[in-house]
C-alpha cells in the first residue's frame, strides 16, 4: 500500500450533517472536522489490518482507522469487538497478519529496533494492574521500562522520579505493591508506562472497578497527561464518560470499524449504537427525545454533559423570542 | 490487609531504612554465635538482645514479638521432648525418670535433659535473631542485598516474582474459599477435601492465565527475558556497624568465657 | 470479608501442622552446613535448567514465578487429615509433576525461604536441610514414582507418587534429626526410630490425605483443561502439542 493511502473509511453520520456549522472541539482538544476525517494529522493509523488468533478466532477484519494526534480518543465496543486485540497491535505485541500499522505516517518495522521504538512511543496501561505490576517496590516497577530502553542509571532515576511526580504517587512510592488499593495500583501502573515518556498512552478500561472519586481522579490524571501534549486512547463501555471526556470516538464491532468521529455525532446515531450493543448516553437520549418532540426548536448542538444539557434546556425556558412559544409554558 | 503480620511490620518499623546488610549481618552473626556455642548461658542473653532490639529500637510491640516467637514452638517442643526421652541402657544409669516398655526402658537422663535444654535455648535464640531480620527488613531489601552479594540474578528475580504473586494468588484463593464456604463446601471430610482440590486446580489455572497476562504487559514495556530494575542504594552507618560489633563482640566474649571457663 | 477469609485460610498456617520444617537453630552447625552443601548442587542444577528454559521462552520465567507463588499458597491451605484433624499439604508431588523436579528444587527453596521469613516456619540455618528433604528428595521421589508407575493409570500413579513423596520427605527429616542427635546409648538407629515414631502420628495420615487431594486436583485439571496437562507433558497429547490460544504470535 502506498504511503499516501486514501484516508481510512470513516463514518459520516446524519447527525453530524444536521449539527450545523463545524465548530472547534472543546477547550484544549484538537479540532476534529465534522466528518471525523483525521487522515492527514493522525499520529497512528491502521490500514486494512486483519488478525486471527492461532485458535482461528478472527479478531480484526481489514480494520482501517486513524488516531488524531493529541486527541482524547475513546474506543467503544461490546466484549469481543476487538478492542484489546487492537490495543496489543498499537504497541507491537501483536503483529497484523495483513495490512499495516503506521506511526507518524511511517509504517512500523517489527525488528528489534523498530519494536523498541514503538514501545517507547506507545505505552499500554492494562485493565488489571495486578497483571502489570511485577515488582513489590513501586520505584523498581517504574524503573523497568526505562531500563529496557538502555538508558543510563542516572537518566532512569530521573525519569522514575518525574513519573512519580507527574502521577502524584509520591506518598505511595515507598509502600509495597501488595499494600496498595486497586486505584493506587492503577496509578502506579500508569507511572510505569509514563516513565518511558510515550507520545501515546493507551489505557484498557481505565475506570473499570473504580469508585466515582477514583474515576474522577484517574481521568484527571489522564487529562493532565493529555494537556502535556500526549495522545490518550481509552477503551470503555461507559458511554457517558466517553461522551463527556473524548474528542474523538471509535466504535468497533466484530473486529470491524462501525463508526468514528466526534462523540456528539457518533452518540446521536442510535441505530449505530444499537448495532454496536452500546447504550445511548442518558444526556443525549434526553436531548434527542426533547428535540424529537420539537421542544428545542432550531438546530442546537448536542450537549456532552448534564451541565450542557441543562444549559440547552435553560436557554429554551428563558427564550423570550416572540417566534417561539414554549410549550412548557414557562416563558413570560 | 496484609495476610502476613511479620511482613506488615517489615514495612512499618523504625529500623526499616537501616542498611539491610547491617541487619542481615547482625542476625546471622548472632545466630552463628549461639549455634556454635550451644550454651544456654550465651543463648539466653542473645535472645534478650534480640528482644531488646526488636521492641526498643524497631518499636515492635513486645506482645507481637512474643506471639511470633511462639510460632515455631510446635516443632521445637516435640523435637526437644523427643531428645529428652531416650532408651536407657540398664537400670539406674544416670536416669531421672524411667519407664519400662516391653523389653526396654525409656526415660530421661541428666545428660539427655541437658542436651534438650541446650537445643531448646539455641533454637529460641536463633528464632529470635531471625525474627529480628524478618520484622525489620522488607523482602525487597533482602533480595537486593542478595543480588549485591552475587546470588544468581535468576534466583533473585524468581524470588521477587514469587513474593509479589503470593499476595495476588492468596487474594484469589481467599475469594474462592469464601465462595465455597458460603455454599457449604466445607461441611464434611469428603466435601472439604474435594473443595480444597477444586480450589487448588482453579488457582493453578488462574496462575497460568496470570503469567500469560503478565508476559503481555511486560512485553509492552520491553521485556525480553530480563527483569532489570533500579537497585536501592542504602547507606552504611558507622554507628550501626560499631553497635553491631559491640553487641556481637560481647556475645562472642561471653561464648568464649563459657567455653574455656567451663560454665554450663 | 476478605479479612475474615484471610484468617480462615491462614489461621492454621502457623500451627504445628507444618511440623516437618526443622525449626531455626535446631541443627548443630556442622550438620546445618552439611545439608546446605548437599542441597546447593540440586538448586544450581535447577537454576541452570530454568535459565535454559527462559532463554528459549522469556514467558517461562513469569510462569515459574507464578508457579512458586502457587506452591506457597497451596501449602497455606488447610486440608482435612484422615484422622479428622486439619493439616497443610506439602504440594511437593503436585509441584514436581507439574513443574518438573529440577525446577521444583528452586521453587521449593524460595517457598521454604519465605515460610521461614514470613511465617517463622523452618529457618535460615536449617534451610539447607529443609530444602534437601522437601525440595529435593520429595520432588524427585514423586516424579520418579509418577513416571515409573504410569502403567497403573493416572489416578494410582499420582496417588502413590504423592503419598510416598510425603513419606519420603518425612523419613528424610527424621534421618536428618537422627544423624544430628544420635541417642547416647542406642545411637543413630534408636534416635531414628524415635523421630520416625513421633512424626508418624501426624505425617502418615497427612500423606494419605495429600495423595487423595493430588488425585482430585489432577482429575479436575484433566476434566476442565486438558491442554494444561498436555503442555506440562503430564498426559500424552492427542494431536501434538497444544498451542495456547493466548498471545501466541508475539513479535519479540
Amino acid at each position: 500500500m502506498p504511503a499516501t493511502a486514501p484516508p481510512p473509511a470513516i463514518y459520516r453520520s446524519e447527525a453530524a450533517a444536521g449539527a450545523g456549522a463545524p465548530r472547534d472541539s472543546r477547550d484544549d482538544g484538537v479540532a476534529i472536522p465534522p466528518g471525523g476525517d483525521v487522515g492527514s494529522d493522525s499520529i497512528m493509523a491502521l490500514e486494512g489490518v486483519t488478525f486471527a488468533y492461532p485458535d482461528g478466532t478472527v479478531a480484526l477484519r481489514s480494520l482501517s482507522l486513524a488516531l488524531p494526534r493529541g486527541g482524547r480518543i475513546a474506543i467503544l465496543g461490546a466484549n469481543g469487538s476487538g478492542k484489546s486485540t487492537l490495543f496489543l497491535h498499537l504497541n507491537g505485541i501483536l503483529r497484523p497478519a495483513q495490512g499495516r500499522l503506521l506511526f507518524g505516517g511511517a509504517p512500523v518495522r517489527y525488528d528489534r529496533r523498530g519494536l523498541n521504538e514503538l514501545r517507547r512511543r506507545v505505552g499500554l496501561v492494562f485493565q488489571d494492574p495486578d497483571s502489570q505490576l511485577f515488582a513489590t517496590s513501586v520505584r523498581q516497577d517504574i524503573s523497568f521500562g526505562p531500563l529496557n530502553l538502555g538508558l543510563s542509571e542516572e537518566a532512569v532515576r530521573a525519569k522514575v522520579e518525574a513519573a512519580i511526580r507527574d502521577t502524584q504517587i509520591e506518598e505511595l512510592a515507598d509502600r509495597p505493591t501488595h499494600l496498595l488499593s486497586y486505584g493506587q495500583k492503577k496509578r502506579v501502573a500508569i507511572a510505569g508506562v509514563l516513565a518511558m515518556e510515550p507520545e501515546v498512552i493507551v489505557a484498557d478500561e481505565p475506570t473499570a472497578g473504580l469508585d466515582p472519586e477514583m474515576t474522577a481522579r484517574l481521568m484527571g490524571l489522564l487529562d493532565r497527561l493529555h494537556a502535556s501534549g500526549r495522545t490518550i486512547v481509552c477503551s470503555t463501555h461507559d458511554v457517558e464518560l466517553a461522551l463527556a471526556w473524548a474528542d474523538y470516538v471509535i466504535v468497533l464491532r466484530h473486529g470491524e470499524l462501525l463508526g468514528a468521529g466526534r462523540p456528539e455525532d457518533v452518540f446521536c446515531d442510535v441505530p449505530l449504537l444499537r448495532q454496536a450493543r452500546l447504550a445511548v448516553p442518558i444526556v443525549l437520549d434526553t436531548f434527542l427525545r426533547l428535540r424529537d418532540r420539537g421542544l428545542l426548536g432550531t438546530p442546537v448542538r448536542p450537549p456532552r454533559t448534564a451541565g450542557e444539557l441543562a444549559d440547552v434546556i435553560a436557554e429554551r425556558l428563558t427564550d423570550t423570542s416572540p417566534a417561539y412559544s414554549s410549550p412548557l409554558g414557562s416563558a413570560p | 490487609m496484609n495476610p502476613f503480620p511479620i511482613d506488615a511490620y517489615a514495612y512499618a518499623n523504625r529500623l526499616r531504612w537501616v542498611h539491610p546488610a547491617e541487619k542481615i549481618l547482625f542476625a546471622l552473626v548472632t545466630v552463628a554465635i549461639c549455634l556454635v556455642s550451644g550454651s544456654p548461658a550465651v543463648c539466653l542473653p542473645a535472645l534478650a538482645l534480640s528482644t531488646l532490639v526488636v521492641t526498643r529500637l524497631a518499636g515492635i510491640p513486645p506482645r507481637a514479638f512474643w506471639h511470633f516467637l511462639r510460632l515455631p514452638f510446635g516443632f521445637i517442643v516435640v523435637g526437644v521432648l523427643t531428645l529428652a526421652i531416650v532408651g536407657l541402657p540398664a537400670e539406674g544409669a544416670g536416669e531421672i525418670v524411667g519407664l519400662p516398655v516391653g523389653r526396654w526402658r525409656i526415660g530421661v537422663t541428666a545428660e539427655s535433659l541437658a542436651q534438650a535444654g541446650r537445643v531448646l535455648s539455641v533454637s529460641l535464640a536463633s528464632v529470635g535473631a531471625t525474627l529480628f531480620l524478618a520484622l525489620t527488613t522488607p523482602m525487597v531489601d533482602i533480595a537486593d542485598q542478595l543480588r549485591r552479594w552475587h546470588v544468581p540474578a535468576l534466583f533473585v528475580e524468581l524470588m521477587l516474582l514469587v513474593y509479589r504473586f503470593i499476595f495476588v494468588l492468596l487474594e484469589t484463593a481467599q475469594a474462592m474459599h469464601l465462595a465455597q464456604e458460603s455454599r457449604l463446601g466445607y461441611t464434611t471430610w469428603r466435601r472439604r477435601l474435594r473443595s480444597v482440590g477444586l480450589l487448588a486446580s482453579n488457582l493453578y489455572l488462574r496462575a497460568n492465565a496470570r503469567a500469560t497476562a503478565l508476559f503481555t504487559a511486560l512485553s509492552a514495556r520491553g521485556y525480553t527475558g530480563e527483569l532489570r530494575v533500579l537497585q536501592t542504594q542504602p547507606a552504611w552507618s558507622r554507628r550501626h556497624l560499631a553497635s553491631i560489633a559491640l553487641a556481637d563482640g560481647l556475645l562472642l566474649l561471653l561464648a568464649l568465657t563459657v567455653h574455656f571457663g567451663g560454665a554450663p | 470479608m476478605t479479612a475474615l477469609a484471610a484468617v480462615g485460610l491462614l489461621a492454621g498456617a502457623a500451627r504445628p501442622a507444618l511440623a516437618m520444617h526443622i525449626a531455626e537453630g535446631f541443627l548443630p552447625p556442622l550438620w546445618a552446613a552439611l545439608w546446605f552443601v548437599m542441597a546447593i548442587p540440586f538448586v544450581a542444577l535447577g537454576l541452570r535448567s530454568i535459565a535454559r528454559q527462559v532463554q528459549a521462552s522469556p514467558q517461562s520465567k513469569l510462569t515459574l514465578g507464578m508457579s512458586g507463588a502457587f506452591a506457597f499458597v497451596l501449602s497455606a491451605l488447610k486440608i482435612p487429615s484422615v484422622t479428622g484433624s486439619c493439616s497443610h499439604p506439602t504440594g511437593v508431588a503436585l509441584g514436581a509433576i507439574l513443574f518438573g523436579p529440577t525446577a521444583m528444587a528452586v521453587l521449593g527453596t524460595i517457598v521454604l525461604l519465605f515460610q521461614a521469613i514470613l511465617l517463622a516456619h523452618g529457618g535460615l540455618t536449617t534451610l539447607g536441610a529443609n530444602v534437601f528433604s522437601m525440595a529435593v528428595v520429595g520432588p524427585f521421589v514423586a516424579y520418579g514414582l509418577f513416571r515409573a508407575l504410569r502403567g497403573l493409570g493416572l489416578g494410582w500413579s499420582v496417588f502413590l507418587a504423592a503419598t510416598l513423596a510425603d513419606l519420603a520427605t518425612y523419613v528424610t527429616t527424621a534421618v536428618q534429626l537422627a544423624l544430628a542427635f544420635p541417642a547416647p546409648d542406642g545411637g543413630i538407629l534408636e534416635s531414628l526410630v524415635k523421630f520416625l515414631g513421633i512424626f508418624a502420628i501426624t505425617q502418615v495420615p497427612l500423606a494419605i490425605s495429600e495423595g487423595i487431594l493430588t488425585v482430585i486436583v489432577f482429575n479436575l485439571l484433566g476434566q476442565y483443561n486438558r491442554e494444561v496437562l498436555e503442555e506440562q507433558g503430564v498426559v500424552a497429547s492427542a494431536a501434538g502439542r497444544a498451542v495456547p490460544a493466548s498471545v501466541a504470535r508475539t513479535a519479540v
